[in-house]
């Protein structure tokens, strides 16, 4: 039953009622109404597939049934049939102008009742089926229209995000310090340059896109296929050059580049950035300059130092001479001592002048010396008897603490005891109360053997803050007691420098006002 | 300049003496193949240094044995002595005032000094040892 069409008939006549029953209840599922007032009601909860109403009608009469369905949204879509004995065309008319599909006069055929009742529920189903249809349609336009709407604000807003951040990279690339050009790589044609690269070359953005590499720099930095030919990883890394620019007035500045090939739409371009280091190269110039002006006058010092040194030797030559001959002729009380003094001081002075050009000598460049065995324990016995009574003449303890054994050495004999001459000397120097002692030991390093000798006394010190100047060329520390100690300050310097020629090593160890010691090695050989 | 060479009068006939001779000699010419590498300032000051040093060496190893000997002629002979050492020590005065300019005049200097000294100063003990 329920499979059956539903069909609705309304006649006040129950007899017309009973035989339309009969007639449709065997193909339909038949709902009768006798009364008009019901048939909205009924179509309401029944929702009939069709309604075959009678017009002429007790209370509403079907005209006004019809118009009622047609004005409630549940029921307008339901084909109504009109059945009425009016057969006047006026009656049909109006009964297709209230909204009826079909008009059927009393008496009819059955027949062809049943076939209009199947036509039009056939009609409303196809009807229905197509809005339905229509319907799906329109709401799977609607999807489709809403997806689409979703996909072009997205766009618009990918869009506005694309077009912030192409005005911030171009705001990057017009505003940047730096010059930027992008030239193309094959013509060497410049393409696009920022306002700072127009400024550099001194030219217009217009006269500048007209221009060839070669037309802008001073030296060239490779074309495309220069590139190409080098590995991959040149054309993808940036390089780094120092070039010169050439601007529009002729002038050539000095820049630095940073070049790297990019693609821009399909085409490959060089991207150089473009660097003013006119400051930077004129104060690097200054530098070599400045450097170049001390080593000279380094040079020049070195030079003069030597001239001096030969140029006093000469006299003092004549004034030890002289001083040797009075030795011999002048036997007075008072006048030997005197004599004695001049020739004593004039041998000191030559020993300064000879330390003076050894100093020179050191600093020239291509100077050689040959390292041979010596004997460093009869160099440092020597030192103490030398230095001994100089010590006990300033009423100093000394100490002599060596090694007996005789222990080699390779080196120049007279650089190591000038060496040790020189510390023992300023020790002595340099120290009022106290003593001075000169120690040596044999130290084990590795594999092979050194021997230490230090040479420590309790006198004035060095301040940490000039202990690594000491030997330096020409310091002297004690600056503001100098006139005590008077001395050219060069013994420490070439000390420094005899202990490094003879492969030695020179440690100092000091406290201001609490003694100085200072510590030498030199590797053992075995002889 | 040409160097000194040893000859058979130069001989003396004490070896100590006449090796210490050859020692001076071949320091004179040391220092005339040097002249032409050094400058003029070096050398005047190398050349009269090294003869000093060496020249009071040997002349107390004469005076020594002139005194063991006691040769007549020593008193005269240290006189010469002293006479070579005031030359050498003029020498150096003339180069500082640069009286004397160049290597060459110095070198010419020294060398007539010691071939006076060998053949003619110390004639006395040539001839005692002959």
């Amino acid at each position: 039953m329920e499979d059956k069409f539903k069909v609705l008939i309304v006649d006040d006549n129950p007899e017309n009622l009973n035989v339309l029953y009969n007639l449709l209840q065997e193909k339909y599922n038949v709902f009768a109404a006798e009364r008009s007032e019901l048939v909205v009601d009924m179509a309401v909860s029944h929702m009939p597939d069709i309604i075959v109403l009678d017009i002429m009608m007790p209370g509403l009469n079907g005209y006004q049934v019809c118009e009622n369905l047609k004005s409630l949204e549940t029921t307008k879509d339901i084909p109504v049939i009109f059945m009425s004995a009016l057969s006047e065309t006026i009656d049909i008319i109006k009964g297709f102008e209230v909204g009826g599909v079909d008009y059927i006069t009393k008496p009819y055929q059955k027949e062809v009742v049943l076939h209009r009742l199947w036509t039009h529920i056939d009609l409303a189903k196809s009807k229905k089926e197509i809005v339905n249809f229509n319907n799906a349609l329109i709401h799977k336009v609607n999807e489709k229209t809403s997806e689409l709407e979703e996909r072009i604000e997205e766009i618009t807003r990918m869009n506005h995000v694309l077009r912030e951040s192409e005005d911030k990279y171009h705001k990057l690339f017009s505003s940047a310090p730096e010059g930027i050009l992008i030239i193309n790589a094959s013509t060497t044609e410049v393409i696009d340059a920022n306002s700072s690269a127009v400024e550099l070359f001194n030219t217009t953005f217009d006269s500048l896109l007209d221009k060839k590499q070669d037309q802008l720099f001073l030296s060239q930095f490779g074309k495309l296929s220069d590139i190409d030919q080098s590995s991959q990883k040149v054309a993808t890394s940036n390089m780094v050059f120092r070039n010169k620019i050439i601007r529009d007035d002729g002038d050539e500045l000095d820049v630095e580049l940073t070049s790297r090939l990019i693609l821009i739409e399909g085409e490959m371009c060089q991207q150089v950035t473009i660097r003013d280091i006119t400051k930077q190269t004129q104060y690097e110039n200054g530098l070599k300059e400045a450097k170049r002006k001390s080593e000279e006058l380094n040079e020049l010092k070195s030079a003069f130092l030597a001239n001096m040194a030969h140029e006093l030797r000469t006299p003092l030559i004549g004034i030890l001479g002289y001083s040797q001959i009075l030795t011999e002729e002048i036997k007075e009380d008072g006048l030997v001592e005197m004599i004695e003094g001049i020739h004593n001081t004039g041998q000191r002075l030559l020993n300064t002048l000879n330390l003076l050009m050894d100093l020179s000598m050191l600093g020239e460049k291509n100077h050689t010396f040959k390292a041979v065995p010596i004997n460093i324990s009869e160099i440092l016995r020597d030192v103490c008897e030398k230095m001994e009574p100089k010590a006990e003449k300033k009423s100093l303890t000394f100490f002599n603490e060596l090694i007996k054994d005789d222990l080699f050495i390779l080196g120049d004999e007279r650089m190591i005891k000038s060496i040790f001459v020189n510390l023992t000397n300023n020790a002595v120097k340099f120290t009022e109360n106290g003593s001075v002692t000169l120690k040596s030991s044999i130290k084990k390093d590795a594999d092979k053997e050194l021997i230490e000798i230090s040479v420590k006394d309790t006198g004035i010190g060095i301040s940490q803050a000039k202990i690594d100047l000491v030997f330096e060329e020409f310091r002297q520390e004690s600056e503001g007691i100098s006139r005590d100690y008077q001395g050219l300050g060069l013994g420490l310097t070439l000390t420094k420098k005899f202990v490094d020629f003879n492969k030695g090593q020179i440690y100092v160890v000091s406290k201001k006002n609490a003694g100085t010691e200072f510590t030498v090695t030199f590797n053992l050989i075995n002889k | 300049m040409d160097k000194i060479n040893w000859n058979e009068e130069f001989f003396i006939g004490h070896s100590e003496i006449d090796r210490q001779h050859k020692n001076l000699i071949a320091l004179l010419n040391e220092i005339i193949e040097k002249k032409q590498v050094f400058e003029s300032a070096k050398v005047v000051a190398d050349s009269l240094e090294k003869l000093m040093e060496l020249i009071t060496i040997h002349f107390k190893t004469e005076e020594k044995l002139m005194a063991e000997l006691n040769l007549p002629s020593s008193e005269s002979h240290k006189k010469e002595h002293l006479t070579f050492i005031k030359t050498i020590s003029d020498l150096s005065f003339a180069a500082f005032d640069e009286l004397i300019t160049t290597p060459d005049e110095i070198i010419k200097s020294l060398k007539d000094l010691l071939e006076h000294h060998v053949l003619v100063a110390d004639a006395d003990l040539r001839k005692y040892f002959n």
